[in-house]
């Protein structure tokens, strides 16, 4: 009996090794596209280039407008990041701590912000109203809006786990407010504030609705914008529309790697729930 | 000094920015889906129910939806039942499985638009993958896997099967580990086989997971843009246009008025959904 459960699964393994090249060739076809030249690289195929073309990176790396995009990248994740995780975390703990009636409707509506659509045509009319529009600021904010309901969630769940106890000793030591959820529980939600962070730098990088509707200067795009207009730019060169997707890609792709944990621990957070 | 911890003070900084840059553009939204508000015209006028009309009059826009809803309804039910099978697999004790959960969850975190613009490749009737692949194995192909109208639908659910399945895995995996071993070995004394033990211990343990993955699914599947946006842009003609990409294209050609009330029509649709969602995860709030 468990000698064959031990070839069984030993036999789905290899199958899911089969299956799993669904994945992973259309991953090694950009990897070898962004070695090849421009010839070679016209059809994305998996032939192994006959010379490989390292200096395609290179090129690519020098382009000011690509580093520039980097730059946006990095401030738009953290910024809207920072703000996200603040803001949420704060929001939830008085959410949790106090469950008054108006309290849970104001839950109620974070959680709509869960599944409800943005309607990005009327977004663009109240950030002219706000002068932020075509702003790093207003982008910043866009992005904090649309993460905040998913982080409250994740935030709501974790602090009502905590015991309420600790608030009540911390009082009686003569920390109240503020200084008490900085200094007592918000290093406390340290494991579901990666999560949060891991989730909304993820989304936030692969973005590019945001800048579609509401960043018209480009040199306030980010990375994934930019690679789509490499894309036009370059047609006829995919070996470096490859490379700038790599490039593009990179940072997400190791956060993955290294907060995998935390990645899944929040996706599963809801379903756990149930 | 109670007041003062949990005061209402500190929600505000979050639901500010929430209300005035989420649930404020959908509140004013409902209001210009009842003008003619668009690029042209200085002065903005009340015009009734005038687009709501032309939406629900209009035959392609009658497609539109039909595609959203196919999409959605067909991408929920394969990506569920992938992950689900991809979920058993990896559940049971497999050397690699560790490596096998990051792989099949990885491309959740890829750019849709290098996904889209990469199946662009793929699905090249002559020089793409696919057909090659599909040729070499004897299997005669040169369907134009995103240029014919009929098949177009079919290739961007394949693509977000391909995206999300593992998504879905990751869900199932959770909701597996709850399924105790022991109820397992008793079935098994009692000569249960593989597919009863399936059906009377581990489904109704998943049976959660199972709802909020379709729940999930369901909602994405509403929402799409980034992927058919890449892809086809809403091609060929409008075969593959989707409500998003709609909205978007009445954006650009400056027909505001149009696209709230159709960004209206979704934010209902998806409001009433989230009843379920939020009852789901409401539902067991009240032991504390």
């Amino acid at each position: 009996m468990k000698k064959r459960r031990r070839i069984l699964n030993f036999v789905l393994g290899l199958i899911l090794w089969c299956f799993s090249l669904l994945i992973i060739i259309p991953l090694l076809m950009i990897v070898l596209n962004s070695v090849k030249d421009v010839p070679e690289s016209a059809v994305m195929s998996l032939k192994l280039p006959t010379k490989f073309h390292f200096e395609n990176f290179l090129v690519v790396l020098e382009d000011d407008k690509l580093l520039r995009s980097f730059m946006n990248s990095t401030l738009l994740c953290v910024g809207s990041c920072t703000i996200t995780v603040f803001t949420s975390a704060l929001a939830s703990f008085v959410l949790v701590r106090d469950r008054s009636k108006s309290n849970r409707f104001l839950y109620v509506l974070f959680l709509l912000g869960l599944v409800a659509p943005i309607n990005y045509i009327a977004t663009v009319k109240v950030l002219q109203v706000l002068h932020i529009i075509n702003t790093y600021l207003g982008a910043i904010l866009l992005y904090t809006a649309e993460y905040i309901p998913f982080t409250v969630f994740i935030y709501y769940g974790f602090i009502g786990s905590i015991p309420r106890n600790l608030d009540e000793a911390a009082m009686i030591d003569g920390s109240e407010g503020i200084k008490l959820f900085f200094q007592i529980i918000f290093p406390l939600l340290k494991p579901v504030t990666m999560t949060a962070v891991v989730i909304n730098v993820l989304n936030c990088w692969n973005d590019f609705i945001v800048p579609l509707y509401f960043l018209n200067s480009s040199e306030k795009w980010g990375v994934i914008m930019r690679m789509y207009n490499y894309f036009g730019q370059f047609v006829s060169s995919w070996n470096l529309v490859c490379a700038v997707m790599i490039v593009a890609m990179l940072p997400i792709v190791i956060l993955y790697v290294v907060g995998q944990k935390y990645l899944i621990s929040g996706m599963t957070a809801g379903a756990l729930k149930g | 000094m109670r007041n003062k911890t949990y005061s209402k003070i500190y929600i505000m900084p979050a639901f500010i920015i929430f209300f005035t840059l989420f649930l404020l553009p959908s509140i004013i939204g409902l209001f210009y889906s009842f003008t003619n508000w668009n690029v042209m015209n200085q002065q903005i006028k009340f015009i009734g129910l005038d687009n709501y009309k032309s939406i629900f009059t209009d035959k392609r826009m009658f497609r539109v939806f039909g595609n959203t809803f196919f999409y959605a309804i067909l991408t929920s039910v394969l990506k569920g039942f992938f992950g689900l099978l991809l979920a058993l697999a990896l559940n049971r004790e497999i050397k690699s499985r560790n490596y096998l959960r990051t792989i099949f969850f990885l491309p959740m975190i890829l750019s849709n638009l290098v996904v889209g613009l990469v199946f662009q490749q793929i699905f090249h009737p002559d020089t793409g993958v696919l057909n090659q692949f599909l040729n070499l194995i004897g299997i005669h192909s040169n369907l134009g896997w995103i240029i014919d109208p009929k098949l177009v639908m079919w290739s961007c659910v394949g693509i977000e099967v391909w995206k999300a399945a593992g998504f879905n895995m990751v869900i199932f995996l959770a909701g597996l580990q709850l399924v105790p071993k022991e109820m397992y070995e008793a079935s098994e004394v009692d000569g249960a086989n593989a597919c009863q033990k399936f059906k009377s211990v581990t489904l109704p343990f998943i049976m959660p997971s199972i709802m909020i993955n379709m729940l999930l699914n369901v909602i994405s599947g509403l929402k799409v843009f980034d992927v058919i946006f890449t892809l086809t842009n809403g091609g060929p003609g409008r075969a593959s246009e989707v409500v998003n990409i709609t909205i978007f294209k009445s954006f650009s050609m400056g027909n505001y008025g149009y696209g709230t009330a159709l960004n209206t029509i979704m934010f209902v649709l998806l409001a009433i959904i989230s009843v379920s969602v939020i009852q789901f995860y409401t539902k067991n709030e009240g032991v504390e």
